[in-house]
């Protein structure tokens, strides 16, 4: 009975020392939503916080459904910029006037700003992996202008909370194709990883603003032989839009290890998305093989998984890509029956062509002027060696700029739509 | 309860194997050797045994073997005087109203008439009977047609004069006080040195009703009731065998009460059988009225919250439990009745299992599961979760829940005991109170705990949907016993989430689950067939698969026949 007793009152101190002791009440910390990471003028970082106010998101009663009414939702975060030598020291910074202990289980994005990019972020990336309150899937944006200016420029209209705009829009890629997929993770491990490159969502802040007129400088399509710009002939912030949600995605920013060596616009980034095999779905647009001035537009899906084989000649990688797609044509402008059976065959064999042409270009691009295996054919390269020192003596990364590609397409128009057959308009003058 | 902290550390740490003597374990059996039970290893059931262990044997035989032990005080005397005055004196009839005695003459010859009187207790016998069926002849029939000499007047009566089908002679004072006790009249006849006992009880009872707490939509709608042969009769409705055998027990010094053990005999393990009837026949107590006592007094381990026997008040459950090899306690005057053994996933299951279609009793049998769950663990997970783990919750809800929280002045762990225990409130007042005031407890359960607590920011409105979840969680499980002690352990839980989080709860369950697979109920392992793997998991343990692919009976259980139906059971399906 002693011992018992004895025993019983252990258990109680110890439970009463240790027990509950990293316990935070949810509404005793302050979630931290997005980071953003810009080169500092008084310390070496400058750091933007994005922090969730809880009590404007709404279901805490009908006083704050009225202010977020108000408001427009604007207020259920708020915005702290603060310089700082380090992310981690940066909290506690911040804890001199924010009332609740930081969490950042609940971050959904960092952004990075291209200064600070093109300096190397692994140190930054390091830190945040080695913080184990960081999510490992939250999405790395690198941005154009400063991170600041782009936090500033998230004011979602849809979304009360700007965690579930990160979320959404940060995956739209698996449908549009203009972005690629990068997490905090994926940054890590392909910076250290021998056979590929990180590529990071491209970020920015509009140039149009409100009502500013628009302009096609700033795009790509002159490069492509084009009259007019495509969905895709873009960076981020250049796409020609009035609206006062500033901030956008589109491209793709590609790094060599730890810096930021170049970007790829929305277009461009369909290839990279195609040759490493992280393509879903996108809608091209093409011009017309028997119009000129006419567009055709296609969804154009994966319908079997990208095909890589890599043989090493003479110290040159020579990398074989097979692709099998399929699409569904969404628009031709012209009237042309491409329904038609025969007809199909004349834009089946140009898209092909098409796609082609500019995968070799992009990949072109990447090998020569980045220098920067951001699709991952390193991986499937690596199978030819039998040891891990051989493949590091044989330097992928470095032996990539001379690498060459042969292209195999596989594309297949499958369905029109709803539309079996494009017939001309009737008017008084009879069949046009 | 002393043992509880030795019984934890043996589970979670090494012993060495210690040569002692095992429980009762239920034992694959032939027909032929019934297995006597194995003496117990803790002292207080070796003392049991030590005193003299009474044989199951019916209340005529028991007091047979009374008869021959004890000799003249007990025996019906010749003279009719003495038997009156020592019933006087054992009823103190001058003082006990309801205890009657009347007193007549039986004409005998034209001349000669014998004393004679009955003895029974008003209200639990049949007035009617007795008038015409017992009195009637003695009194008036006998005097219409005196009869030649009559050597012995008892064997007359019983052949002649007593048109009533139970009756019983006797000399034996115990078992005509007992027989009085339970409803009997008795007849004493001057000269006679036996007496004769009439049946005539009539208890004031329900009639059979509608089972008031195992509600099913499909299957029979009777329940048991108060009197043990309605009982013995309604389990007899459903299972016309002629192995069905009914034992009697009687249990309780003062109290007397009747118990019945109901097996089939062709099909029960022997050595259950006779493990039962061991347990029943040893209690030494002095009121047991009710099965709940007896379940008490028999069970394995009575310090565990889980109940280890399943008690129904539905004769069909009952009817196919004991077709599965089990054995049912009948208590008499109470519509409960007892079934061993019981396993953790018998008690889960409902009667109406077998009668519905099995896509609809899958889906039921899984919303049981989850329902345990929620009342088991919800709120522990919760005050873990939302303590220690909150990067579990998606950011949408771990944002709704602190905007919800702002204004609370309780940590979370508070709060949600806040709710718990007035939730367990309404529900003890809701059983206790009168009928008449239930409407005033639903408004100010509904009203002033759930909305005005809210709106009052004692508590979040989130915790609400977490306790109502828990309070219905708990309620979908079909045996009252183990949803009893879902919630009691659910504070256990919350408790053990709020010091260390889901490791803790992590930790409780483990224990928990090491205690459950300890526990026997009549030597079969309660969480049986799972732990330790006895037979088919997919025979109507978790899932129920269709009825005619069950061709095995519970494999834990023993029984001697263990095919239930052929592999063919639908045989018009060619």
């Amino acid at each position: 009975m002693r011992k018992t007793a004895v025993f019983l009152i252990l258990v109680t101190f110890c439970i009463c020392l240790s027990g509950c002791y990293d316990a935070k009440e949810v509404d005793d910390l302050a979630y931290v939503i997005a980071l953003g990471l810009d080169k500092g003028k008084t310390n070496s970082l400058r750091i933007t916080f994005q922090i969730a106010v809880p009590k404007n998101l709404g279901s805490g009663g009908s006083d704050s459904q009225q202010s977020s009414g108000q408001g427009g939702g604007n207020n259920s975060y708020d915005l702290i910029t603060i310089e700082a030598p380090a992310i981690n020291p940066s909290f506690d910074m911040l804890n001199a006037f924010i009332s609740r202990d930081l969490i950042l289980s609940h971050t959904k994005a960092v952004v990075i700003s291209e200064e600070l990019a093109k300096e190397g972020i692994l140190p930054y990336v390091r830190e945040m992996i080695r913080n184990r309150e960081f999510r490992r899937k939250l999405n790395f944006l690198v941005s154009r202008t400063s991170a600041e200016e782009y936090l500033k420029s998230v004011k979602p209209k849809l979304e009360i909370n700007p965690a579930k705009y990160y979320d959404l829009n940060d995956a739209s890629g698996n449908y549009t194709g203009t972005i690629p997929s990068s997490t905090l993770l994926k940054m890590y491990e392909r910076m250290l990883c021998t056979g590929r490159q990180p590529a990071a969502i491209l970020a920015s802040v509009n140039r149009y603003g409100t009502d500013k007129p628009f302009d096609t400088k700033q795009s790509t399509f002159k490069n492509k032989n084009r009259d007019i710009p495509f969905e895709g002939d873009f960076f981020a912030g250049d796409i020609p839009k009035n609206s006062e949600l500033g901030a956008e995605i589109m491209g793709t920013a590609v790094f060599d290890g730890s810096r930021l060596v170049g970007e790829l616009d929305g277009e461009t980034t369909y290839y990279y998305l195609l040759g490493s095999s992280e393509y879903i779905r996108a809608v091209w647009t093409f011009k017309d093989p028997l119009h000129k001035n006419e567009e055709v537009a296609i969804t154009i899906s994966k319908n079997r998984k990208t095909n890589v084989k890599v043989k090493i000649v003479n110290q040159i990688p020579i990398i074989n890509v097979s692709l099998n797609l399929e699409g569904d044509i969404l628009a031709i402008h012209s009237g042309q029956d491409y329904e038609n059976p025969q007809r199909i065959k004349i834009l089946e064999s140009y898209i092909t062509e098409y796609i082609k042409n500019r995968f070799t270009q992009t990949f072109n691009i990447l090998a020569k002027k980045y220098k920067s295996d951001i699709f991952g054919f390193g991986r499937n390269a690596r199978l030819l060696f039998t040891t891990l020192k051989d493949w590091e003596e044989f330097n992928w990364k470095r032996k990539f700029s001379d690498a060459r590609l042969n292209l195999k397409i596989n594309f297949h128009i499958r369905r029109a739509g709803l539309i079996l057959k494009s017939d001309p308009p009737v008017s008084s003058q009879g069949k046009e | 309860m002393k043992d509880w902290l030795k019984q934890t550390l043996q589970l979670i740490t090494f012993n060495e194997p210690t040569k002692k003597e095992e429980l009762f374990v239920l034992t694959e059996s032939d027909k032929e050797s019934t297995e006597k039970s194995t003496p117990s290893s803790t002292p207080e059931e070796k003392e049991k045994k030590k005193s003299e262990i009474k044989k199951p044997i019916s209340i005529e035989e028991s007091n047979k073997d009374k008869k021959s032990a004890d000799k003249n005080p007990n025996k019906v005397s010749k003279t009719l005087d003495k038997n009156l005055a020592f019933l006087k004196e054992k009823y103190s009839a001058d003082i006990c109203t309801d205890v009657k005695i009347r007193e007549f003459d039986i004409t005998k010859n034209k001349n000669e008439v014998s004393k004679a009187f009955i003895i029974f207790i008003d209200g639990i016998t049949d007035k009617t009977v007795i008038n015409n069926n017992i009195l009637q002849p003695l009194m008036l029939f006998t005097s219409l047609e005196p009869s030649q000499n009559i050597s012995d007047m008892i064997t007359f009566v019983e052949r002649n004069l007593a048109p009533q089908n139970q009756l019983q002679k006797s000399d034996d004072f115990n078992f005509i006080i007992t027989s009085i006790n339970m409803g009997s009249c008795v007849l004493f006849i001057d000269g006679a040195e036996q007496s004769i006992v009439f049946d005539v009880k009539s208890w004031e009872h329900r009639t059979v009703d509608k089972p008031t707490n195992e509600m099913i939509v499909r299957g029979p709608q009777e329940g048991f009731g108060e009197v043990l042969r309605v009982n013995t009769a309604l389990i007899r409705k459903n299972l016309r065998n002629e192995n069905l055998m009914t034992e009697s027990i009687t249990v309780g010094k003062r109290s007397n009460t009747l118990c019945c053990v109901m097996y089939l005999k062709n099909l029960a393990n022997p050595s259950l059988v006779e493990e039962v009837k061991r347990r029943l026949s040893s209690i030494d107590i002095d009121y047991a009225n009710d099965s709940g006592i007896i379940e008490k007094m028999i069970e394995d381990d009575p310090l565990i919250p889980n109940p280890l026997i399943i008690a129904t008040e539905r004769p069909d459950r009952a009817a196919l439990l004991l077709s599965e090899g089990r054995v049912a306690i009948l208590v008499d005057g109470n519509p409960y009745v007892l079934i061993v053994p019981a396993t953790f996933f018998s008690l889960v299951h409902s009667p109406e299992d077998n009668y519905s279609k099995v896509f609809f009793v899958n889906l039921m049998r899984v919303i049981r599961y989850i329902g345990m769950f929620f009342g088991l663990l919800l709120p522990g997970i919760y005050v873990a979760v939302t303590n220690f783990h909150n990067e579990m919750i998606p950011t949408d809800l771990v944002l709704a829940i602190s905007a919800a929280r702002e204004k609370v002045p309780f940590p979370s762990v508070i709060e949600i005991l806040i709710m718990e225990i007035s939730f367990e409130l309404i529900r003890e007042a809701g059983i206790r109170m009168p009928g008449a005031i239930g409407p005033t407890l639903g408004i100010i359960g509904a009203l002033i705990l759930g909305q005005a607590a809210v709106a009052a920011s004692i508590v979040s409105p989130i915790l609400i949907i977490i306790v109502a979840l828990t309070g219905i969680g708990s309620l979908a499980i079909p045996n009252f016993s183990l949803s009893f002690s879902i919630r009691i352990l659910r504070f256990v839980y919350i408790i053990l989430g709020a010091l260390a989080g889901l490791f803790g709860i992590t930790i409780g369950f483990f224990i928990h689950t090491c205690y459950l697979a300890s526990t026997k109920s009549f030597g079969v392992p309660f969480l049986a067939p799972l732990a330790p793997k006895t037979g088919n998991l997919f025979s109507d343990v978790i899932l129920r698969p269709p009825i005619w692919t069950i061709e095995k009976r519970p494999d834990y259980i023993n029984p001697l026949d263990d095919t239930a139906q052929p592999e063919k059971s639908r045989k018009w399906d060619k």
